[in-house]
């Protein structure tokens, strides 16, 4: 009878097991998700962006409504906007400037920019913040890992060669945004 | 009175006048998003995906040109809408404009409107509902790529903005990689085993030393890949066994006895 009664726990707790083995069985599947990679960078500037009238061999000349003893205006103002949900490095570089005859030139590594008026010494004796450099034709990273929410300001310093032709000169000046780190 | 009267409307004119002549100063934006960078696809295959383009935070028409900057020899890829000609009217005067799409300034939304313009996609962002203007990338594998070739595709923008006044100009410009993975589309899943190395020695000159050449054939063998058992029916079937066993040994002692 003891014999029996073992018997019956045994097989009751075999079907038990049989039974959670059936409701239970547990699956894996993969699953992933994509977030989107917003950018967004607005460019904002002091004004019609010109260096004026300037004389050849002629350094250093400011565009003309960028601020030259304070922090408070410069050339160009790059903002990551809010929408951006990764750190960016900028970058930029220019284009020759061409005289309207589309056939004279003077190189674009006579502007200087930097990131805030220090250039000429001035600027209210505020901190130099980044070096100045030299724009060129090809990208340069300037501005490294910024997150959204920056304004990057940009003040532009040019020099006219000596004997340069007279006339109204033009250039493009363009920015690159890319993920921190990345290569341009 | 009268004079006052006259006075107080010519101060209230002229303040009008200096609010409206202050033209807003322009702003040039250049948003974008960008879905999954990693795409499969099967030789022959074309695969495709979306870039978006909005412009909330400007306030002039973003002018977009796209361009494929890398890809694979022979492997066609497309963006669509294509480049072509826009006319536009800046300022009175008309001037072609060599481009794939246009944004005009928008702003986010925190519902998604029911009217919803042709040709804008609004996508879902941290600042809210965007209305997009979407270009679609088409990636087309050649037939005789090898499988699991893993290539970038590049896509180059430039955003630019007319009617900037003074000498300089500015433009925008950003890269969208794509890294794709050549696959087959039907799921198969091989075991290979491993090969026995086969070892030969050549004798270069008496002076040099001896260099083994190893060899190995790898073989391809297709075998069904079975499941597991849970636990729990390992323990059922361990349970009834212990009750066979114990069946058998308790009809052994009483036939004994």
């Amino acid at each position: 009878m003891k014999i029996f009664l073992i018997m019956v726990v045994m097989m009751t707790l075999a079907m038990a097991s049989f039974a959670i083995a059936l409701t239970t069985e547990t699956e894996t599947t993969a699953a992933s998700v994509t977030v989107n990679t917003f950018v967004s960078t607005t460019i904002s500037t002091c004004g019609a962006t010109a260096f004026g009238s300037k004389d050849p061999s002629t350094t250093n000349n400011p565009v003309t409504c960028q601020s030259t003893d304070v922090l408070t205006t410069p050339a160009v103002s790059i903002s990551i906007d809010s929408v951006t949900n990764v750190n960016v490095d900028l970058a930029l570089k220019g284009t020759a400037f061409t005289h309207t005859d589309n056939t004279t030139t003077f190189a674009v590594t006579n502007a200087d920019f930097d990131d805030d008026c220090n250039v000429l010494g001035l600027c209210g004796g505020a901190p130099e913040g980044l070096a100045k450099a030299t724009l060129s034709t090809s990208f340069v990273k300037y501005f490294l890992d910024k997150a959204a929410g920056s304004a990057n300001k940009l003040w532009f310093f040019l020099d006219v060669p000596s004997s340069q032709k007279a006339g109204a000169y033009s250039s493009t000046f363009s920015f690159k945004t890319v993920e921190q780190g990345q290569a341009l | 009175m009268k004079k006052g009267i006259f006075l107080l409307f010519f101060i209230f004119i002229s303040l009008s006048i200096v609010v409206f002549a202050q033209e807003e100063q322009p702003k040039y934006n250049f948003g974008s998003a960008q879905g999954s960078k990693e795409l499969t696809i099967a030789p022959n295959k074309e695969g495709t995906t979306k870039l978006f383009f909005y412009n909330i935070y400007g306030n002039r028409i973003t002018h977009i040109s796209l361009s494929v900057s890398e890809a694979p020899e022979n492997w066609i890829v497309e963006i669509d809408p294509p480049l072509h000609t826009t006319i536009v009217k800046v300022s009175g005067l008309e001037t072609d404009v060599t481009e794939n799409l246009f944004v005009e300034p928008s702003e986010a939304v925190q519902e998604v409107p029911e009217d919803i313009p042709e040709g804008i996609e609004y996508i879902t962002s941290s600042v809210g509902y965007i209305g997009a203007n979407p270009v679609t990338i088409s990636i087309k594998v050649p037939e005789d790529e090898k499988l699991g070739k893993v290539s970038d595709v590049v896509i180059s923008a430039k955003a630019e903005w007319l009617g900037q006044g003074g000498s300089i100009a500015f433009t925008q410009s950003r890269d969208f990689r794509y890294i794709v993975t050549v696959l087959s589309e039907k799921f198969t899943e091989e075991i290979v085993p491993e090969v026995p190395e086969v070892a030969q020695a050549e004798e270069a000159s008496p002076s040099a030393e001896v260099v083994k050449e190893e060899v190995s054939q790898p073989q391809v063998v297709e075998k069904e890949v079975k499941g597991g058992v849970s636990t729990g029916i390992f323990v059922g079937v361990v349970f009834i066994l212990l009750i066979i066993m114990a069946a058998i040994i308790i009809f052994f002692i009483k036939k004994k006895r």
